[in-house]
């Protein structure tokens, strides 16, 4: 981690506390999911962006984590906090068995694998009634918003999604400069190379995949705490595809950009969902779909380094002037 | 008195794509601090065969053993691990990470202890890259780029390693260093198969010289003896 990162770290800190006492509900509620969906979108950096292993079941990671921690909490009564590592340790586990014959393999075979999972997800969670209570989900999720007198559920929420989101953001922003990350980067770059080298890729890159699911599952268990019910319907392919969008737009191979996708993302998302009904009557939920799609595409080809790229660029031009204006020449 | 048991050997070793054969029953032995160097026209099989012998590609037919173990059909980073590495024809350099990093890389993958730095550093020095290891692999210019891999390969402190056109793209002075820097690498005790189109770079520093053509191994000679062997000179080397 370098000092940028800890002061960008602490300035998002003191953003998110003092968020609650000046933004309105549905500001809070966009900054909620933002920190949601941002944990599950760093998880698909490290697999995508470092290891070059793509995830098209995602959706099943976080939608599997959401289960696990909201079913342990309203079947058996266990508290958040003992459901929610749980749910990351599933998620992860699952994301073990399924990568492990696959990711021997060298190729894009995980995405079909990944794919496959979320469709059998679905089945699952539609069919197996008696435990997932099917279609029609269930309700009655514990809350985790932390107790403080005179703020809003949404600001307490606030408080514990972006608790984890930045303890996160700084576990990864640590593991792309450790050892671990240089060694997914390399196997990243060149398979080959990284094997002659001694380094066993199948079993880093099951490491990373468990962890990237794990990263879904928590931020997944956290949302079951932020909405109380549950239903398949949310964690479908498109949730899939979302992610990996806020992933390239933010910047595949960046931490931050992870969360900038994601903040990106949900406020592009509800500005379609306000202004599509006035200016394109009768537009539907598929056209964000082909939007997204487009974006993905658009972003690949004109600026593959994302949000987080462009904005490094933009840094790398201005500070050098900044630094001559602060600090003039002498003589 | 028994032969030594050779670091690394193919014995009957077949490779076949579809119906080509790449590969005929190819016998080979490398024996501890040698310098072997592997010629032959384009198609003979050179690369394929370290493909082989690096556990990359599996043979169709036969036996690969390194230091007495048989690698067939086990991941390459087992060989490496005990001392196997190689570089590449097609570079295969880490880019998203710096000259020193893929350095570094190679220090961490050999030892769970705290790599420091500048024995990194140390490894891009002996291949002659002495302060270049923060510019990033991809800008560095080609013949800079395949030191960094001969750098990196010398990293994981291979016993045997296995080298695919080192010289390929350098300049002549590139070469010259090349050919000093492989026998500083045999003084450390490091055995090395070459394959090598630069045939003086590649006699000038061999022990002994296999040439293979269309997939047979024809000849397995001393250096001094190839020019004048005419089943090399009328598959490879041509009359003059």
């Amino acid at each position: 981690m370098t000092r940028r990162d800890l002061i960008l770290l602490g300035a998002v800190a003191a953003a998110i506390l003092v968020a609650p006492v000046f933004a309105s509900g549905y500001v809070l509620g966009i900054l909620v999911t933002t920190g949601l969906y941002g944990i599950a979108t760093i998880g698909l950096v490290l697999l995508v962006g470092l290891a070059k292993q793509v995830s098209l079941g995602h959706a099943a990671f976080y939608g599997l984590g959401a289960y696990v921690s909201g079913l342990l909490g309203t079947r058996l009564g266990l508290h958040p906090l003992v459901t929610i590592p749980l749910a990351a340790a599933a998620a992860g586990a699952v994301a073990y068995l399924v990568g492990r014959p696959v990711l021997r393999l060298r190729g894009h075979y995980l995405a079909m694998a990944t794919l496959g999972l979320g469709v059998v997800f679905q089945v699952i969670l539609n069919e197996w009634v008696d435990v997932s209570r099917g279609p029609s989900g269930f309700s009655g999720i514990a809350s985790i918003a932390v107790p403080i007198p005179g703020m809003t559920r949404d600001g307490r929420t606030l408080y514990v999604i972006w608790a984890v989101a930045l303890a996160i953001l700084a576990l990864s922003l640590w593991l792309v400069r450790s050892r671990a990350g240089r060694a997914l980067r390399a196997i990243g770059d060149s398979e080959i190379a990284s094997e002659l080298l001694g380094i066993g890729t199948a079993t880093w890159k099951l490491r990373v995949f468990a962890l990237s699911a794990a990263y879904a599952g928590i931020a997944g268990a956290l949302y079951a705490h932020y909405v109380t019910f549950l239903s398949p319907q949310p964690f479908g392919f498109v949730f899939s595809l979302e992610l990996l969008v806020m992933a390239v737009v933010g910047g595949i191979a960046s931490v931050w950009g992870g969360m900038i996708g994601a903040f990106t993302i949900v406020v592009l998302t509800e500005v379609l969902r306000r202004s599509l009904p006035s200016s394109l009557p009768g537009a539907s939920g598929e056209l964000e779909l082909v939007l997204f799609g487009a974006a993905l595409i658009a972003m690949v080809v004109v600026w593959p380094t994302g949000l987080a790229g462009i904005a490094a660029s933009i840094g790398a031009r201005v500070t050098p002037r900044l630094r001559r204006a602060i600090r003039p020449a002498h003589g | 008195m028994a032969e030594p048991t050779p670091l690394a050997e193919m014995r009957g070793v077949w490779r076949e794509f579809g119906g080509i054969v790449a590969l005929r029953d190819i016998d080979l032995a490398v024996a501890a601090g040698e310098i072997v160097a592997l010629i032959g026209p384009n198609g003979a099989g050179k690369t394929t065969l370290l493909n082989i012998l690096s556990g990359v590609l599996g043979p169709t037919r036969g036996e690969v053993r390194f230091r007495g173990t048989s690698i067939v059909g086990s991941a390459p980073h087992r060989a490496a691990r005990a001392g196997l590495t190689r570089t590449f024809q097609q570079l295969q350099l880490f880019t998203s990470l710096s000259a020193l990093e893929n350095v570094l890389v190679a220090c961490e993958a050999r030892s769970s202890a705290r790599v420091d730095p500048s024995e990194a550093m140390g490894y891009l020095d002996t291949v002659g890259l002495h302060g270049q290891g923060h510019a990033h692999a991809d800008t560095l210019a080609f013949g800079q780029r395949r030191l960094v891999e001969m750098g990196r390969a010398l990293a994981a402190r291979p016993a045997l390693l296995l080298l695919d056109e080192p010289a390929a793209g350098l300049s002549g002075a590139e070469r010259r260093a090349l050919s000093e820097l492989l026998i500083r690498i045999r003084a450390q005790g490091v055995t090395v198969l070459i394959v090598e189109h630069d045939l003086e770079l590649a006699l000038s520093v061999a022990d002994r010289v296999v040439v293979l053509d269309q997939g047979v191994k024809i000849a397995d000679l001393p250096p001094d003896a190839v020019r004048d062997d005419p089943g090399v000179v009328s598959a490879y080397l041509g009359t003059p």
